[in-house]
């Protein structure tokens, strides 16, 4: 295994990203780059060569803009981006990720439709966990793994309505909540996730979310579905 | 080249006033030191030079910058045309020679090079009014083509009021010469466009035959004579259409001007840049300030260089999309914002001074929205408020990066005067285009307190001003903070805006704030909601009123969800009736009720529990609305 040095993209450098590049029309190269990108503070590393394996493979074997790809790859870059949640903080590292490094993958897993949509797929990132489409890979396996046990994180890729309804609320943020939360919804309608998500996060208006071990959010996440069916 | 359009470039002179003794002397063009001179502030002034000249029609007005480059024959006959060998090459032969005039060695080493490229840049406005008018009165032609900063604008509303944005068309002029062509609209004259001429402004000089000190004024016309002496007179019609053929000035004979920049050169800039570069840099600084206009439909711009033409679209424009989001959604309910994207809005009250004659203004609003930035959202402007009025041009980028914190970052709008309603604007709407024109100094980069102000209006328009901007400052803060408990904001902030909700009551007297008082409860018993508020109409003369009330359920992140339906509402006084529609409750009340206590209770749902999302935070909205006898508001 080799360890690569992780780089960011600075802001500046986000002006570089325009409509024929997230197109795939144009290309960056790297001297239009070079000034744009740093190292990261602290110089973390990472096994970038086994999330390259794992993109090629993608690119070969799944048809385009196919959601199977999220559940394929999410355990790779968790394992490959042994970082931090400080490292994984910065927008820039998940910048340098989607725009340098892997944009052929943003763009075969996602279809151009507006410039707006493509563009939070290769510059979001920060606090919304579902914008740039490497962070959210990321993101959502670091939630949802436990050790060396990632079968929570592929229930969750196997249905995208659980991804959309549960990563998208402020919960998500919370690892023993949201590990419930994908463990008692796997295997139900999108209607009982759509409801069961709504009440739970209603709910905690009146109960302190980070009070809450998994086991107690459990229970009340069971009893949510429950009624929610 | 015929026999008649020989004649024609014969008949065309060079005519300088001769300043005579005593006559003052000027260096160089005074108002080409007036303004900022980089070529975004080149394109501001220009654009907004034609966009005030716009006809009143539904169509927009249009701009094209055109770039040309000549070399070889097409440079000769160019050249010809634009009277080099008839007058202009000595003087700017002369005028280089001076201490003030080493930039015009360059244009005439450009010249005389027959490798070097002469670059112009056409400037073409359509449905616009032309050059119409004549030298000897105040109209858009001698303010143009005859006078210094002086302005001869449509009305009201326009952007320019100080005649000082032509005058970068000679700055950006290597030559100092510009071409004008223009269809007139109207006028004595208008079956007779086209019209031609053009003017230098150079600095005052001798030439080396003769003694007389010339001004540096210069026009290439047909000089006549008039009972007040010699004047420059335009070429018009057949002759103008041949010239302008010539000089690359010809335009399709639909009202508007065309200007020809003679060796366009940004005078800030030592280098040269190529045409595609300036192409992008021109449709950057369109979108940039002229959104607003061309969002709605009332400004085209197009940028032509020989190889490609570029359209400014404010849907291309990442750094500015977010604006037009804003805008676009400035109407909205919402006055708190929750996911990146959201927009909410607020109307900031402005109360004007009477104007200089004494005549009442009336109180109106100006409409501030803000849009919660996305870490995706391109931050060139991040945390700014883009202030403009009904002409469409964004006076500024107000940087309020204080008001933001945390991931709390916005993109905000102030609309203000006839850009502020959807339809057709108010008469308040109006007053205040006109108050915040007379607001901008000569470079309409800000609204301040200017001489203008003074001449137009009493005083208190400083105040006028220091207040909105105060409030628009409080309301922001208000639109970003989080969440939406109105007892988290200060009484300051409570008693500028028309906001209801559980809190204390609280009255104000601008009649362009609150008109009701409004004072309300609610809490969970058990199995139910139940509510109690108190609303109080504030004026003495109304013709009746409603109010909507209506319960809410949030979510720990802020999100609404479905309204909780209220079974009844229980009134005291008489002459209102309660309605419920979708569980909301309906009052209506006659114009003899200016104060109504209400009690209520949401359908009761017995197993409701705490931890299972039946019951939490939850939203008591009350919507009220007066009518005044002769017309609705709210």
């Amino acid at each position: 295994m080799t360890e690569t040095e992780l780089h960011r993209l600075t802001e500046d450098g986000r002006r570089l990203v325009g409509e024929s590049f997230m197109e795939g029309e144009a290309t960056l190269t790297e001297e239009q780059l070079n000034e744009y990108v740093e190292p990261m503070p602290g110089n973390p590393t990472a096994d970038l060569d086994r999330i390259d394996s794992a993109v090629q493979q993608v690119l070969e074997q799944y048809p385009e803009y196919d959601t199977a790809i999220d559940g394929a790859l999410a355990e790779e870059i968790h394992r490959g981006l042994d970082i931090t949640r400080r490292t994984a903080g910065d927008p820039g590292l998940w910048h340098w990720l989607a725009v340098v490094r892997y944009p052929d993958l943003v763009r075969h897993r996602w279809e151009y439709r507006s410039e707006e949509a493509m563009r939070e797929k290769f510059l979001g990132a920060g606090s919304d966990l579902y914008s740039n489409a490497i962070h959210r890979l990321w993101w959502i396996a670091q939630l949802t793994s436990r050790q060396d046990d990632y079968s929570t994180t592929d229930a969750v890729f196997a249905n995208q309505t659980m991804v959309n309804k549960v990563f998208d609320r402020w919960f998500a943020r919370y690892q023993p909540a949201v590990r419930a939360m994908c463990d008692e919804l796997a295997g139900e309608s999108s209607r009982v996730i759509d409801e069961t998500t709504r009440r739970f996060n209603h709910a905690l208006t009146n109960v302190q979310l980070e009070g809450l071990s998994e086991a107690e959010a459990s229970e009340m996440i069971e009893q949510i579905v429950v009624e929610s069916r | 080249m015929d026999q008649e359009q020989i004649q024609i470039t014969e008949a065309a002179k060079w005519f300088f006033f001769s300043g005579g003794p005593g006559a003052p002397r000027y260096g160089d063009d005074p108002t080409k030191h007036a303004v900022d001179h980089d070529s975004e502030a080149f394109v501001r002034e220009v654009i907004q030079n034609a966009n005030d000249q716009g006809l009143q029609n539904d169509d927009p007005v249009e701009v094209t910058f055109r770039f040309v480059a000549l070399t070889g024959d097409e440079k000769e006959e160019f050249l010809k045309g634009l009277g080099w060998e008839n007058g202009l090459g000595e003087r700017m032969r002369s005028v280089a020679d001076t201490h003030n005039g080493h930039r015009y060695e360059r244009v005439v080493e450009r010249v005389n090079d027959p490798d070097a490229e002469l670059r112009l840049l056409i400037i073409e406005d359509r449905n616009t009014t032309g050059l119409t008018g004549s030298w000897d009165e105040d109209s858009n032609y001698a303010a143009l083509v005859r006078d210094e900063l002086y302005s001869s604008k449509q009305d009201d509303t326009a952007g320019g009021s100080y005649g000082l944005g032509k005058s970068v068309l000679w700055t950006f002029s290597g030559a100092s010469t510009v071409v004008f062509n223009s269809h007139l609209a109207h006028g004595e004259r208008e079956s007779d466009s086209p019209r031609l001429i053009a003017r230098s402004k150079f600095p005052t000089h001798q030439l080396p035959a003769d003694d007389t000190t010339y001004q540096g004024a210069g026009w290439l016309c047909q000089p006549i004579e008039t009972d007040d002496g010699p004047r420059p007179e335009s070429f018009w019609g057949e002759g103008a259409s041949r010239l302008a053929e010539q000089l690359h000035v010809e335009r399709p004979a639909v009202n508007g001007t065309s200007a020809m920049v003679v060796e366009f050169q940004d005078p800030t800039r030592d280098e040269r840049p190529d045409v595609e570069e300036l192409a992008q840099e021109f449709v950057d600084a369109s979108v940039k300030y002229f959104w607003p206009a061309i969002y709605r439909g009332d400004l085209e711009i197009t940028v032509e260089t020989p190889d490609e033409t570029l359209t400014a679209d404010v849907e291309n424009a990442p750094a500015i999309r977010p604006f037009v989001e804003a805008y676009e959604k400035r109407t909205t309910d919402a006055q708190t914002l929750v996911t990146p994207g959201d927009v909410a809005g607020l109307d900031i009250p402005v109360k004007l001074p009477p104007r200089a004659d004494g005549s009442e203004t009336p109180a109106g609003s100006v409409r501030l929205s803000a849009r919660l930035a996305s870490p995706a959202d391109d931050d060139s402007y991040l945390n700014n408020v883009a202030l403009f009025r009904g002409a469409g041009m964004v006076v500024k980028y107000y940087d309020q990066s204080r008001v933001a914190y945390g991931d709390r970052n916005f993109f905000g709008v102030l609309a203000a005067g006839e850009a502020r309603p959807e339809g057709a604007p108010s008469e308040s709407d109006r007053e205040i285009d006109r108050f915040l024109r007379f607001a901008e100094p000569p470079e309409h980069d800000e609204w301040e307190s200017t001489e203008n102000l003074r001449e137009q209006y009493q005083r208190g328009f400083r105040m006028a001003l220091d207040d909105m901007f105060g409030t628009l400052r409080d309301g922001l803060r208000h639109l970003i903070s989080k969440g939406n408990n109105s007892e988290s904001l200060s009484d300051n902030v409570l008693n500028r805006f028309p906001i209801h909700g559980s809190g204390n009551p609280r009255a104000t007297t601008s009649p362009a704030e609150t008109v009701f008082e409004i004072d309300s409860s609610s809490r969970f018993d058990g199995d139910a909601w139940t509510i109690s508020g108190r609303i109080k109409v504030l004026p003495e003369e109304f013709g009746g009123w409603s109010a909507d009330i209506s319960l809410t359920g949030v979510g720990e992140d802020g999100s609404q969800y479905d309204d909780i339906p209220i079974k009844h509402v229980k009134i005291e006084q008489a002459g209102v009736t309660a309605s419920y529609d979708d569980g909301r409750a309906h009052l209506v009340a006659d114009e003899y009720v200016d104060e109504v206590s209400f009690s209520g209770r949401s359908h009761p749902n017995e197993t409701a529990d705490l931890v299972h999302g039946d019951v939490g935070a939850t939203q008591l909205e009350i919507f009220a609305e007066l009518q005044t006898p002769e017309e609705d508001q709210s």
